[in-house]
């Protein structure tokens, strides 16, 4: 739905459009973009359901593989958080680390090239691969961010997603920008 | 309360349909009104349940337009409310104020808050509610909504239905109060109909129809039966009301009714035909033809007396004249009395007799009765002559006495020998002394003489003796005869009198009598005793007759030890009793209230005539006459009470008898 209606609604839109881009430039800090994926990621946690009971009770893990481009930011976000009253822990890896405890895992760019063969090792684990890797979704990961328009979005690589034993919130879908699907 | 006097005097129909419309108008009104106040409180609760149903699914859909910052999705989310058209405005604010979102244009400032609420206010409704992912809350949502759109034409659909209502439960309760007027209030004006008839017509065989409900009718039979009884009583009433009339007409008197004002006759019974041979018609017609019947004289008299008594409204009789149609003199005598109702005379009521038979015998009577005084008195008078006869005749029994004895002395008186010794002396004149002296017949007629001159003496004082009883009885006849005559030009005139001078005068006329026959008279009077005011002569003629009867009686049983008592006494203050008490055969008690009865006697030859006048008399006098007697043989006393004669001089007691 989203860019459809009608003509006055769009224009209204693109006005406060406008407004918010105008009232973010006057307060002087535009939140940076690894801060708006990493809320991305967290947020993630909670429009996936995980198979029970694969993961048991303990606490969410999002992994981070390779190079952790967010810095601090991911664990201040995440600190005292808990999604389905599970409290969120942030783990890095390496790309030969065992990470299929994970439930979220991101692959930053610096194992771009590994890519391929962690997607392949996690063949069948419910973990959810979210990466900023152009092209991503389209190469079997389950959610590649994208910079539209200096904004955030992201792609939903759904076959993936089934594969994993991963169910997406149709409100995820609703937001992605693209979602992919075997038809 | 006009206007419940106004429905009071509602006919029964109309009451019928208010009674049957007001509680129907009522009941819708107050369900009508509890139906709108509950739709208006379920549309309330109902609008801000549906409004808040959409909020929630919007807020729930744009949590994760909120959560990855889309807010395109967000404001694509929000104008899916454009399928609500009572929602105006929606606005999704971030917890930092920055507005995510926004769909429909308000000025409004977004409110920012954890907790749900929903608001009325003047034109709208405010929804605020806040948005959570994970417990959490990332956005409020506003949501603006117009009610009044819905609530007006909510109140159009109520305004509608009760004035489909009204009309339906007025036309309900038209019918119902139609169908009920045919079976409830229809008959009973059906009823009120023949009532009406009845009242109007006053013919009582009107019946009306049997209703078939059981109340109408039970009336209506009541009503028949009552007909029924009215239309007996009514036939009862006019019998009985002919046979009054007939009765009436029968009655040998003109029975009347007339009206008190101007005593005009209402009413006059057949008879008046008979008695003055007038119709009641033509006497009715005139008010003042009663009037023209009264004899002249009458005429004053009655009407004033009669106003007289209708104004004391009390009964009354009168006595007139009146001219009948053929110019007759009737004697009237008119009883009326006074109709009452709660205090004031309404008719005046009576009966007009013929009383000239009654008239005519009064007068005969009255002339008789004075014949009859007239002879009483003549009687009366006879009497007292007859005692004075008596009297006389008693006296002249001893004059006669006294000439027989002066005749007989007279006659064998010595005188007659005188002239023979006078003869003889005579004879001798010459020789005298020789005579006197030789002569054996001369020697003797001295002493001869001397006898004769005794005897002569004797017999002179003898007939003085005679000549004085002569004179005595002389005189006291004289006296009998002042003393009669006496009585005899006071006959009439009361005088003042001392009771026991009559009652001497009585005695002395009978003393003859009384000593004839023995009777010792007892005097017994007891001062002090007033005077009397009485008729001389008739109190007399009573006493003599009184005494005459007790000397009758006495003689009848008893030749000695007869006593008469003559007692004068006062009683009580005002009269005075003479009492004749006799101790001679007494008055059985069967004959004491005949005794003075006219014609009664026990005397032969007796005619009954003395007691019934003495006792007619002493009435006449305001005194009284009557006997007490122990028993037969025992005596009787005859008591004459006489009044005392006031200061005044009138006869006190002579209105009272």
């Amino acid at each position: 739905m989203t860019g459809s209606g009608s003509g006055r609604a769009a224009g209204a839109w693109r006005w406060w459009l406008w407004i918010l881009l105008a009232t973010a430039a006057a307060a002087g800090r535009a939140p940076g973009e690894f801060e708006v994926k990493a809320a991305f990621l967290f947020n993630f946690a909670k429009f996936v359901d995980w198979p029970e009971p694969s993961p048991g009770r303990g606490p969410m893990v999002i992994g981070v593989v390779g190079d952790d481009p967010f810095g601090p930011v991911l664990p201040q976000i995440v600190r005292e958080q808990t999604v389905r009253g599970r409290r969120i822990e942030i783990r890095r890896f390496r790309a030969d680390d065992d990470f299929e405890a994970c439930h979220i895992l991101f692959l930053s760019r610096s194992v771009a090239a590994e890519a391929e063969g962690i997607l392949g090792r996690l063949r069948g684990r419910p973990v959810l691969t979210v990466s900023d890797v152009e092209g991503f979704a389209e190469r079997g990961g389950t959610i590649g961010f994208a910079l539209v328009e200096q904004s955030v979005r992201f792609d939903i690589n759904l076959d993936a997603a089934t594969a994993a034993d991963l169910r997406m919130s149709a409100k995820l879908l609703a937001v992605a920008r693209k979602v992919i699907r075997t038809p | 309360m006009t206007l419940l006097a106004r429905i009071r005097r509602l006919p029964l129909g109309r009451k019928m349909t208010l009674l049957v419309m007001v509680p129907c108008v009522a009941v819708l009104l107050v369900a009508g009104s509890a139906l709108v106040w509950f739709q208006l409180r379920l549309f309330r609760s109902d609008f801000a349940r549906d409004i808040t149903a959409v909020a929630e699914i919007v807020a729930e859909n744009s949590t994760a337009a909120v959560a990855f910052s889309d807010a395109a999705d967000a404001t694509g989310i929000l104008r899916s409310l454009r399928s609500k058209p009572q929602i105006t405005t929606a606005v999704l604010v971030l917890p930092d104020g920055v507005v995510f979102a926004r769909y429909g244009s308000s000025g409004e400032a977004p409110v920012r808050s954890a907790q749900r609420r929903f608001t009325y206010r003047e034109t709208d409704a405010l929804l605020v509610i806040p948005v959570l992912l994970e417990g959490r809350q990332v956005a409020t949502l506003n949501v603006v909504s117009d009610y009044r759109t819905v609530y007006s034409s909510l109140l159009q659909l109520i305004v509608w239905t009760l004035v489909l209502m009204g009309v339906v439960g007025a036309g309900v309760g038209a019918l119902v109060s139609h169908r009920l007027q045919r079976h409830v209030s229809a008959p009973l004006l059906r009823l009120a109909g023949h009532a009406q008839a009845v009242a109007d017509r006053g013919d009582y065989s009107i019946r009306a129809g049997v209703e078939s409900t059981a109340e109408l009718a039970v009336l209506t039979r009541a009503f028949n039966r009552m007909l029924d009884h009215i239309q007996a009583q009514d036939r009862a009433l006019s019998h009985s009301q002919e046979r009054l009339a007939a009765l009436v007409d029968s009655i040998d008197g003109i029975v009347w009714e007339a009206a008190p004002e101007d005593f005009r006759f209402t009413f006059l019974s057949r008879q008046c035909e008979r008695i003055l041979g007038y119709r009641p018609e033509e006497w009715l017609e005139r008010a003042e033809f009663w009037a023209s019947l009264v004899h002249p004289d009458d005429r004053e008299r009655v009407t004033a007396a009669r106003r007289s008594h209708v104004g004391a409204r009390e009964a009354y009789t009168l006595e007139y004249r009146a001219q009948a149609a053929d110019g007759r003199e009737v004697w009237l005598r008119e009883g009326g009395t006074v109709r009452k109702e709660e205090g004031a005379v309404v008719a005046l009521r009576g009966i007009l007799l013929d009383i000239t038979q009654e008239k005519v015998a009064a007068m005969e009577l009255e002339r008789l009765n004075r014949h009859i005084a007239d002879a009483s008195r003549v009687a009366g008078m006879a009497e007292v002559a007859t005692g004075v006869l008596h009297n006389v005749g008693n006296v002249l029994n001893s004059v006669g006495v006294s000439v027989t004895l002066v005749g007989d002395q007279l006659q064998g008186s010595k005188v007659v020998n005188l002239p023979r010794a006078t003869a003889m002396l005579r004879e001798h004149q010459a020789d005298l002394a020789a005579f006197l002296t030789q002569d054996p017949r001369g020697r003797l007629l001295p002493d001869y003489l001397a006898t004769v001159a005794e005897q002569l003496v004797a017999e002179r004082q003898a007939l003085l003796q005679e000549m004085a009883q002569l004179g005595r009885n002389v005189d006291h006849i004289k006296q009998i005869v002042a003393m009669q005559q006496s009585y005899a030009t006071v006959a009439g005139v009361f005088e003042l009198l001392d009771p026991t001078t009559v009652v001497e005068d009585a005695l002395r006329m009978n003393s003859a009598a009384v000593e004839r026959h023995r009777v010792e008279v007892v005097r017994e009077y007891r001062p002090p005793l007033p005077r009397v005011k009485i008729d001389r002569h008739k109190v007399l003629q009573i006493l003599i007759n009184l005494i005459r009867n007790a000397k009758y009686a006495m003689d009848a049983t008893r030749v000695d030890g007869k006593r008469l008592t003559v007692r004068v006494e006062p009683v009580e203050s005002d009269r005075v009793a003479i009492r004749v008490q006799d101790n001679g055969v007494g008055i059985p008690a069967e004959n004491l209230n005949r005794i003075f009865g006219h014609g009664f006697t026990t005397k032969k030859g007796g005619h009954g005539f003395g007691l019934h006048s003495g006792a007619n008399a002493a009435r006449s006098m305001g005194g009284r006459l009557y006997v007490e007697s122990p028993g037969v043989g025992l005596g009787a006393t005859f008591t004459l009470e006489l009044p005392v004669a006031s200061e005044a001089g009138a006869p006190e007691g002579a209105s009272r008898s």
